[in-house]
């Protein structure tokens, strides 16, 4: 429990005959953590024969699930036997003809969103030509007129200014949109052209509108009888589509899980190491679970493998998995978040489970508050199941919080209910002071717990270097207290022997941990007086109740209309400390724990236990 | 101006400008950190850390408006 899961190295030699069988074993143990064997005189394994072939598999299967449109809600109870898909042939032949049926099914629906899209530009073009007010056929082709369809910026002022060179032409346009058509005889074609380009013109493409003979408002309707059809077919060929993915759903996505987990095997060998006749694999497995992998391997094997085990040695890198209780379980989150602690360290997950709904509780001590975030969280955690990890460290957290109300003597800001004066232990509103002593006083018992476990890891370095380095600020502080009780005459203890005792602890901080260790010593005092946060976030919070209540009551005590704007202001308020509070709380009293106490004793950054594998009873 | 006036405006100097003085600091680290962390998810631990060392300053700040404020009893 104060350490992470206890591992064994174990190497598996075989011969390659039973690559597969040992492959399947161990996947399902799923307990190995395969050490990548790097390429050196021995080579890297190849992967199984059918590598290939899944993987072809797979990537039609994935297709044809984005293609679909199909959603992950497969649970594997379902069964791999149930629905087909364990037989490989089958598998790959209902794909093909599946993935056949459905391109052709989108190519379809690709032809008509094209076609509609032409439709749209028809219409869109037919109603820019709608107001020239002219008829379609008189866009045709001429022997001796050329004409030109475009917009102009003022073409007005166009107009004006071709008549200066020839009255050979015939003009509408729509001044709105600055559309016009102009007919001109081809002897003016040029000097109009160039008129045209000095005004800006940007031309029209008729092209997609020249068959077209009928008046404007009878194509458009003709239009728009053909969209619909458009649209109907497009929406019987997505009912196809959509009936297509609700048959085959299970089949699609079990498909897949079964091939990636068919892949992951059959690749597993680029880990290991291989000859022509053996390979060899190495990895970690949780010490619990070496006496089962051993026997089903063998077992399978007809002994003909052989399984070392060794213990790990001090310089070896090996991945964490952090092992606790139930109840401190959902911890581990926190841990995540920051860094896993190295194999040899300690697993500081439970005193985090201790301390940090404590300080929460401090900070956000209120009964109606606390009891608030359980209730949301209940619901939250119900309706949001990925909330969930998050809502369990919350969850002591905000229990905390209810039980330092009732020490503060506290619900939601008020320290008085209808006249009845809550008993308190003490009040945060008025004893500030014992308050930021008390902080402190944790502060101090915390940092020196921090202390005690550094102490304990540092002796995996020898106990001298464990003294030197983490003792030694123990001396530290005794002899800084000795001095203030000397300076203050409290007890009859000479001046130098405090004085000595100073100078011995900053050598050995010197020894144990070099420079950096005394450029560390303001930071002890400094992260000891950072504790005081839990008083003055908690003060704020406090004060910002009081003085929601504050507006409440000077609203209410108006009475009519008022009452309500009371009540409003009352739930914003508080719904707004709420969120504060959450919020502070959770950050103030993670970040005691990250700087304030894992800087004495955790260094962390070990790599995760990923077993090879997946716990799945329907894999046989 | 009284005396206590007077004292109450040393004690707010004393945590408001050291405030200001740590909001400086850690707006900088914060951002750097927000961008490791963008990057970088397991950062958070790391970033979090670097980004409140600066806080220690309004902790001083605030014991210095504590005492401040023991000038006036």
């Amino acid at each position: 429990m104060l350490q992470p899961e206890r591992m064994s190295k174990v190497i598996i030699t075989s011969p390659k005959s039973f690559l597969d069988k040992t492959i399947n074993e161990m996947y399902k143990l799923n307990a190995f953590h395969i050490i990548n064997h790097a390429k050196s005189e021995i080579d890297i394994g190849t992967p199984l024969e059918n590598a290939s072939n899944i993987s072809e598999a797979l990537v039609a299967v994935r297709a044809l699930i984005s293609n679909l449109n199909l959603n992950n809600g497969v649970t594997l109870s379902n069964g791999f036997k149930a629905i087909g898909v364990k037989n490989f042939a089958h598998l790959t032949k209902t794909t093909k003809l599946l993935q056949e049926e459905t391109a052709s099914k989108l190519e379809k629906l690709k032809n008509i969103e094209n076609e509609i899209k032409l439709i749209e530009a028809k219409k869109n073009l037919l109603s820019q030509i709608e107001k020239l007010k002219l008829p379609l056929e008189s866009f045709g082709s001429y022997s001796s007129i050329t004409v030109f369809v475009g917009h102009v910026k003022e073409p007005k002022l166009f107009e004006k200014n071709l008549s200066k060179i020839t009255d050979e032409f015939e003009i509408s346009y729509a001044e709105d949109t600055g559309l016009l058509a102009l007919f001109v005889s081809n002897d003016s074609k040029d000097s109009a052209s160039n008129l045209l380009t000095k005004h800006n013109f940007s031309e029209l493409d008729l092209t997609l509108i020249a068959e077209m003979k009928r008046k404007v408002p009878e194509e458009l309707s003709s239009l728009v009888l053909e969209k619909e059809k458009l649209l109907n077919s497009k929406l019987t060929v997505n009912r196809q589509l959509t009936s297509l993915g609700n048959k085959w759903h299970d089949f699609l996505l079990l498909s897949e899980k079964f091939l990636s987990i068919e892949l992951e095997k059959a690749e597993a060998p680029l880990k290991f190491a291989a000859s022509e006749n053996i390979f060899v694999v190495t990895g970690w497995v949780p010490s619990k679970n070496v006496e089962k992998l051993t026997e089903r391997v063998q077992n399978i094997t007809k002994q003909n493998v052989e399984i070392e085990v060794k213990q790990p040695s001090h310089d070896e890198e090996v991945p964490v998995k952090l092992s606790n209780t139930k109840l401190t379980k959902p911890f581990e989150f926190l841990m995540n978040l920051y860094a896993l602690p190295k194999y040899a360290e300690i697993d500081p997950t439970i005193f985090l489970f201790i301390s940090f709904p404590l300080f929460f509780g401090i900070i956000l001590g209120d009964i109606g508050y606390g009891a608030t975030i359980v209730l949301l969280l209940l619901y939250f955690a119900k309706k949001f199941p990925s909330m969930k990890p998050l809502a369990k460290v919350i969850m002591p957290a905000a229990m905390a919080s209810i039980f330092f109300g009732f020490l503060f003597g506290e619900v939601f800001g008020f320290e008085e209910l209808f006249g009845y004066h809550l008993p308190h232990l003490i009040s945060r509103l008025h004893q500030v002071q014992e308050m930021l002593y008390i902080s402190v006083i944790i502060g101090l018992l915390h940092v020196n717990l921090g202390l005690l476990l550094g102490f304990i890891n540092e002796l995996e370095h020898g106990l001298k270097k464990a003294i030197l380095a983490k003792a030694s600020w123990w001396l530290l502080q005794i002899s800084l207290v000795g001095i203030a009780i000397s300076l203050s005459g409290l007890l009859p203890i000479p001046m130098y022997i405090n004085v000595i005792l100073a100078i011995v602890s900053l050598i050995m901080i010197y020894l144990g941990e070099s420079v950096s260790g005394l450029v560390e010593i303001p930071g002890l005092f400094s992260n000891i007086l950072s504790y005081s946060r839990l008083m003055a976030v908690g003060l704020a919070s406090v004060g910002l109740a009081v003085v929601v209540n504050g507006f409440v009551e000077e609203f209410a005590s108006k009475g009519g209309i008022m009452i309500l704007a009371a009540v409003i202001i009352g739930i914003l308020g508080h719904a707004l400390n709420i969120a504060l509070g959450l919020m502070g709380g959770f950050l103030q009293s993670l970040r005691l724990h990250y700087v304030e106490f894992f800087t004495k004793f955790f260094k962390g950054g070990a790599i995760p236990f990923h077993p090879f594998g997946k716990k799945i009873t329907e894999v046989d | 101006m009284t005396e206590a006036g007077l004292i109450a405006i040393g004690a707010g100097l004393a945590i408001g400008l050291t405030a200001i003085a740590a909001g400086i600091a850690e707006k900088e680290i914060g951002a750097a950190a927000v961008g490791a962390m963008a990057e970088k998810s397991e950062t958070f631990g790391k970033g979090l850390i670097l980004t409140v060392i600066p806080e220690t300053l309004v902790i001083f700040g605030f014991v210095m408006a504590f005492l401040i404020i023991g000038l006036a009893e």
